[in-house]
């Protein structure tokens, strides 16, 4: 293997690796913290404001859970903006608030498609509320989310509170390896990116925030695709905090094609990377704490070094694909009898046992995860494996993701 | 920040220990393989003292009484050397640029003295003991010069592998510049790489496998392999 090949593999796993330990760290100093929530008995107004875009087969369940909220119905409002759908979205909103008695809702009906960033802000424009969630169309919300959430904004330094983002009835192999994906990275990362202030996203299936606050940062950028990931830097920019509670969720849709989750991870992650270089300030800047110094550096250093390792890798294996190929032609395609290779122990390198560590820490990470949400490892065998292997695919999405940066292609929402 | 502001450098201490504990791991094993090559290169001395204390023997008894030994001995040596020379080359790939690859280089030099003795073993042999085995001495250099030198030593691999006992491939690398390589490289003419000699005839470039079974059948038609060929 070549000084370079070792290097920085020995530098992508460090890194991970690192992340896993200070994770697993944080998990062991909070595990009886983990999912205790600070109830309150105080009700202050919230509005909930909820963008849709053709969504026709599936803003009836969103607005019925936004219907079955656990919280005084006077002390609540829901802001429903039609993006200019031009399915059946508007009827169905139409027919569903005229048929509410209880709860408030306020109807924001635009003819013209403006995007998801732009109708978010104009439900905030029309809001009463103390504090206003945010909420995609396609996902629905536990009773729970407010009287689960609001307390956290006693610290009057909490700008934002993220919840558990739960994947909706996943059924096929993909969707369940997504599912465990959730869990891991939107679950408990989430949980403790909160306690060491590092959350970079406030995840667009639900979150909710300080009105105050938004008003001081302006609302979401109407340019980027990622507004969800956008807004955190800015909250982070303007010296607020971002908190997550396990204790209660909202349940989304992820994609069940591979097509579907590559449009997904490639808005995503360009998204991700336009953030970043829109905001440049934010990287190994002292103002903003771990999350300048520690956070950011290390997460993009690692996705950059692991790609470059994925493609230096991709090419190594590329080659012995075609020197093999190479020498079958010159032994004229003789295939020997197959004999077993005597197995040598001593034959394991640095790179097997940096593999294991590798495998041994995703696994560690994932059990914790599991363990957080209360759920069973053993139950999600196949899509753990799944999961394990799910490096290469997210390889390509990365790729692909710089490339769109780098050449200026536009990556839209659908 | 809810935790303590130290949590950063125990985990940074951590990771630390976890791939110290990894190189620690890969350090130890790295002492094995060398004792292992070691003790296979011990294994196959003792194996060439005893030839050679054979081949004397046969000079003062004659080919009768130490011919059958010799070949049996032979069939020894034939598979230590195989299984040295794979283990020198598979662990000097696993050493190398992080480890001690000077021991590597120096087995590699012991090996290469230890077939140049083989051979001049297996040459008096085989007249003697009318053994029917035919000799390739192959000439290689670093892949980084030699660029067709891995694709030759593939099919020498291969025409081994498939004729085992009958044929008997000597690997020799230029690059150790050891004075008795150099007297067989200037011997059979050899200037580039990579080159074989099959039978005392010097063949320069690569050659692919039926070619290389070509030869073989020419110079040597008592092989299996030949009689199968029209």
């Amino acid at each position: 293997m070549d000084i370079v090949y070792t290097l920085l593999t020995l530098t992508v796993w460090f890194l991970s690796t690192y992340f896993v330990v200070l994770v697993l760290l944080v998990v062991f100093e909070k595990r009886k913290d983990m999912r205790q929530n600070r109830n309150t008995s105080k009700t202050p107004f919230v509005s909930i404001v909820m963008p849709a875009y053709n969504e026709e087969s599936s803003i009836l369940p969103a607005l019925k859970s936004l219907c079955d909220i656990d919280y005084p119905k006077d002390k609540y409002e829901v802001i429903v903006v039609n993006d200019g759908s031009n399915d059946r979205t508007c009827d169905i909103i139409g027919h569903f608030i005229s048929s509410q008695k209880t709860t408030t809702f306020v109807y924001i009906n635009r003819k013209e498609n403006k995007g998801k960033a732009h109708s978010l802000n104009e439900g905030i424009d029309a809001a009463q509320g103390e504090f206003v969630g945010t909420m995609d169309s396609d996902s629905q919300v536990k009773p729970d989310i407010l009287r689960k959430t609001v307390g956290l904004f006693a610290d009057s330094k909490v700008g934002a509170v993220t919840v558990r983002v739960h994947v909706q009835d996943p059924k096929n192999l993909l969707e369940r390896i997504v599912d465990l994906e959730y869990v891991v990275g939107l679950s408990l990362s989430n949980r403790i990116l909160s306690y060491l202030d590092c959350m970079h996203v406030t995840p667009g299936p639900f979150s909710i925030y300080r009105m105050t606050m938004m008003k001081e940062i302006g609302g979401f950028d109407v340019r980027n695709i990622t507004e969800d990931m956008e807004i955190a830097f800015r909250i982070h920019k303007a010296r607020y905090r971002i908190v997550n509670t396990l204790s209660t969720g909202v349940y989304t849709k992820v994609p069940s094609t591979f097509g579907a989750l590559y449009k997904q991870r490639k808005r995503w992650y360009t998204g991700s990377l336009d953030t970043l270089m829109q905001h440049p300030d934010v990287l190994f800047n002292r103002r903003l704490g771990a999350f300048g110094l520690f956070f950011l550096p290390i997460n993009y250093a690692t996705i950059t070094l692991g790609l470059v390792l994925g493609l230096y890798s991709f090419w190594m294996l590329l080659s012995t694909v075609l020197k093999n190929i190479q020498y079958l032609i010159l032994t004229n395609f003789e295939i020997l009898p197959f004999t077993f290779p005597d197995i040598d122990i001593l034959k394991l390198s640095l790179f097997h046992f940096l593999m294991v560590g590798s495998i041994i820490s995703v696994l560690s990470l994932t059990k914790a995860s599991m363990s957080a949400v209360q759920r069973r490892l053993r139950e999600n065998v196949l899509a753990l494996a799944g999961f394990v292997l799910f490096f290469i695919p997210y390889q390509i999405f990365w790729l692909s993701s710089f490339y769109s940066v780098f050449t200026g292609k536009k990556v839209k929402w659908r | 920040m809810e935790v303590s502001r130290w949590v950063f450098a125990k985990a940074f201490v951590i990771t630390i220990l976890l791939l110290l504990i990894i190189y620690s791991v890969n350090v130890f094993l790295n002492s094995k393989r060398e004792i292992a090559v070691s003790a296979d290169m011990d294994e196959a001395v003792e194996t060439m003292e005893e030839m050679q204390a054979l081949t004397q023997l046969m000079n003062m008894f004659g080919e009768n009484a130490t011919c059958m030994t010799l070949k049996s001995q032979l069939r020894v040596l034939d598979k230590q050397t195989w299984k040295l020379g794979d283990k020198i080359e598979s662990y000097r790939q696993l050493s190398q640029e992080y480890m001690s690859d000077p021991y590597y280089l120096q087995q590699k030099r012991k090996f290469n003295r230890q077939e140049v003795l083989y051979l001049s073993l297996l040459e008096q042999i085989r007249d003697k003991c009318d053994l029917n085995q035919s000799i390739i001495l192959y000439f290689y250099r670093n892949g980084r010069i030699c660029t067709q030198c891995d694709q030759q030593s593939f099919v020498l691999t291969h025409i081994n592998q498939k004729m085992d006992e009958e044929v008997a491939v000597f690997s020799f690398d230029s690059d150790l510049d050891l004075p008795s390589v150099n007297v067989l490289t200037s011997n059979y003419n050899i200037t580039e790489y990579p080159s074989m000699v099959i039978e005392g005839e010097t063949y320069p470039g690569l050659r692919d496998s039926p070619e290389v079974e070509r030869i073989l059948c020419e110079k040597t038609p008592y092989l299996s392999i030949c009689k199968s060929k029209p």
